[in-house]
């Protein structure tokens, strides 16, 4: 008698479980965001923070699919959405509207002067890392550096627009995130955070 | 003055109009001052409190830019979002138009000390409170003009 396993148990996504994984809504999410360009599953490992081989395994999954499809430049495989689809402009607007905070807070955040990093933490980052429950109402930011407090409220404000989700932003300064003196920047602190930007 | 802006809100029933009373309007711009003055004054010890009376400060100043006018809001729920409404609608064009822009996200913040555990740090206080004072100074010129 053999016994066949068909696959290795991955976490499902606690963010929005209709996903195989919360591997393949990461990946799916960083490709529809930046999908100006093609990656190779290297860019995109190291961009995901996800093992190679796990990549490559989700992206022959997704091409076979039709999600995703790829092509060679040189030796390279590249891979980027497949807009023919007809639910391409659907799916994009469902991973931005999941997984897209991280990314899109990034890139509004990343231009603005003193800020040293920043994370989201509460809810948001409770259901991105497994928990279930309901989707959150809200995206809680945590910038730490000395930026102008109205430039970081007006990023939080045009992602907004962009997420279809409130982005409530607290500002610490370094020495205030180093050592809290309030307990609730103590909690935060205690929490698992999606980094958005690393120091 | 975007006067078909406030119409619209009195004819949805978020405003209601009322006999114009510059003795309560004074009485509310005189605690919106303080509010501000003592949020100054509790911003190390107490933020999150700080952050109510500075947001306060503005929402008061507002209210009586209102009553001076013969408008209150209307006792539903919304109340709040209908003030901050009637402030960019009224007031929208002014010298303090930017720090107006910012009264939603004000009352946001102002709702997060009130009701999650939230609290702003001293910069983010005095960044905000620059903006709720600005929002006081200008009802306080207008209403002494008049």
């Amino acid at each position: 008698m053999s016994v066949i396993i068909h696959s290795v148990s991955e976490p499902t996504s606690g963010l929005l479980p209709i996903f195989r994984s919360d591997n393949q809504l990461r990946l799916l999410a960083y490709i529809f965001i930046h999908g100006d360009r093609s990656h190779t599953p290297a860019e995109l490992s190291r961009a995901t923070g996800i093992a190679q081989p796990t990549v490559s395994r989700e992206v022959d999954r997704l091409v076979k699919a039709g999600v995703l499809t790829a092509y060679r430049r040189g030796r390279a495989r590249m891979v980027e959405p497949n807009r023919h689809v007809a639910y391409s402009s659907d799916l994009n607007s469902l991973l931005i509207k999941v997984a897209g905070p991280p990314a899109i807070l990034a890139d509004l955040l990343r231009p603005i002067a003193g800020v040293e990093a920043a994370y989201i933490y509460g809810s948001w980052a409770r259901r991105y890392f497994g928990e279930q429950g309901e989707y959150p109402h809200d995206v809680d930011l945590l910038v730490i550096g000395e930026p102008s407090i109205d430039a970081v409220y007006d990023a939080a404000s045009q992602a907004e627009g962009q997420l279809g989700l409130e982005v409530n932003p607290t500002i610490v300064s370094r020495d205030e995130w180093k050592q809290p003196q309030s307990v609730f920047l103590e909690t935060v602190k205690r929490d698992r955070l999606v980094p958005v930007i690393e120091p | 003055m975007n006067q078909e802006a406030i119409d619209r809100l009195v004819a949805s029933g978020r405003l209601a109009i009322v006999p114009t009373n510059p003795d309560r309007a004074r009485v509310l711009l005189a605690q919106a001052r303080k509010h501000l003055e003592s949020a100054d004054a509790i911003s190390a010890s107490d933020p999150s409190l700080a952050y109510v009376a500075l947001y306060d400060a503005a929402r008061k100043a507002i209210l009586a830019h209102m009553l001076a006018h013969g408008y209150r809001e209307a006792a539903r729920p919304g109340a709040h979002q209908a003030v901050i409404e009637y402030a960019l609608a009224a007031l929208g064009d002014s010298a303090a138009a930017e720090a107006l822009a910012r009264l939603n996200r004000l009352g946001r913040n102002r709702n997060r000390s009130e009701y999650e555990s939230w609290e702003p740090s001293p910069k983010a206080i005095k960044s905000d409170l620059k903006h709720a004072s600005e929002i006081v100074t200008l009802v306080e010129t207008l209403l002494t003009a008049q």
